[in-house]
């Protein structure tokens, strides 16, 4: 009776397992943590720049993180700057008009090279990215670390796992027609953008 | 004669007193330029000697432990850039410059 018992354990815990398929991850971050930085180089110094206003889901099955899918999207307005008449240029028509174009989202569709050790999972993820009404499809290198049963730890009472993204890729601003006029040698075209983003896939 | 002399004298006695007034505010002029030059570069050097623009919010970086990411968020804080720094010094160029001129006599041939 007791081998039964444990026996029929063992097949919930396996079949659990086997069943557990993919997690629905929220990049809403209650601490406010999630990020995205850009990098553009100019004389003297280089203009940098943050948001931190995340949001979107993601599907990732650690069983299988090749299948890995989802949005994430940046609220444009949150993008900040050190001087406070760069932002207004910045958020202004000729830059970004967040006023118009308030999102900026990346939505994947495939990943490819997914190499796996451990919970980390890298891999190239290609998907569309639409910034200022442009939408074009990129492909940039992403690190997925999956962090089993730490939601609790971030979170207060509450179980679940947690899923970090990082990744840093380039793109031009004038494939996005972001201020296309402005000369190349006092702003370069490259964008570099770099996310570091946690998202929470509470225990049902 | 004697109302001459006395206007003589007066001319002499008005040219003195404008050469002093000239020695005066050049003095004046060349200690406010090196007092400004002083005191802005050691404002600069206080606040972080800033070899950039001029900014007035700051990013602060805060590790999250659990994720290992970076959270970043923004201080209102005023840091002197260089084009402040050279503005003043600029500014304290045209000061001395001005002292030199008006202490500069007059030559009349």
């Amino acid at each position: 009776m007791k081998q039964d018992i444990l026996t029929l354990l063992a097949l919930t815990s396996i079949g659990g397992a086997a069943f557990a398929g993919p997690l629905h991850f929220d990049f809403k971050d209650p601490k406010g943590v999630n990020n995205a930085v850009f990098k553009l180089d100019a004389p003297l110094e280089a203009i940098n720049g943050s948001a931190n206003g995340i949001s979107g889901m993601v599907v990732f099955d650690p069983a299988d993180p090749a299948a890995t899918t989802g949005t994430l999207v940046v609220d444009a307005k949150t993008l900040m700057v050190p001087n406070s008449v760069m932002k207004e240029h910045l958020h202004g028509e000729m830059w970004l008009n967040t006023a118009k174009h308030g999102a900026i989202t990346f939505e994947a569709k495939s990943l490819k090279n997914v190499k796996t050790s451990g919970d980390t999972t890298t891999a190239n993820v290609t998907g569309l990215l639409t910034l200022k009404g442009v939408t074009k499809e990129i492909t940039a290198p992403v690190k997925f670390s999956y962090l089993k049963d730490k939601l609790g730890q971030r979170v207060p009472k509450m179980k679940g796992d947690l899923l970090v993204i990082r990744s840093t890729f380039s793109i031009k601003r004038s494939d996005f027609g972001i201020n296309p006029g402005a000369p190349q040698d006092k702003v370069t075209d490259e964008i570099e953008l770099t996310l570091s983003v946690a998202g929470a896939a509470p225990a049902k | 004669m004697k109302i001459v002399a006395w206007r003589s004298s007066s001319r002499r006695s008005s040219s003195l007193v404008k050469t002093v007034n000239r020695r005066f505010v050049a003095r004046t002029l060349l200690i406010v330029a090196f007092l400004e030059a002083v005191l802005v570069t050691a404002y600069w050097t206080a606040a972080g000697a800033n070899t950039g623009w001029t900014k007035n919010r700051v990013e602060v970086i805060l590790l999250d432990e659990v994720t290992g990411l970076d959270g970043r968020t923004w201080e209102n804080r005023f840091v002197p850039g260089v084009e402040l720094l050279a503005a003043s010094l600029l500014s304290g160029v045209v000061l001395i410059t001005l002292a030199i001129t008006i202490r500069k006599p007059k030559t009349t041939y």
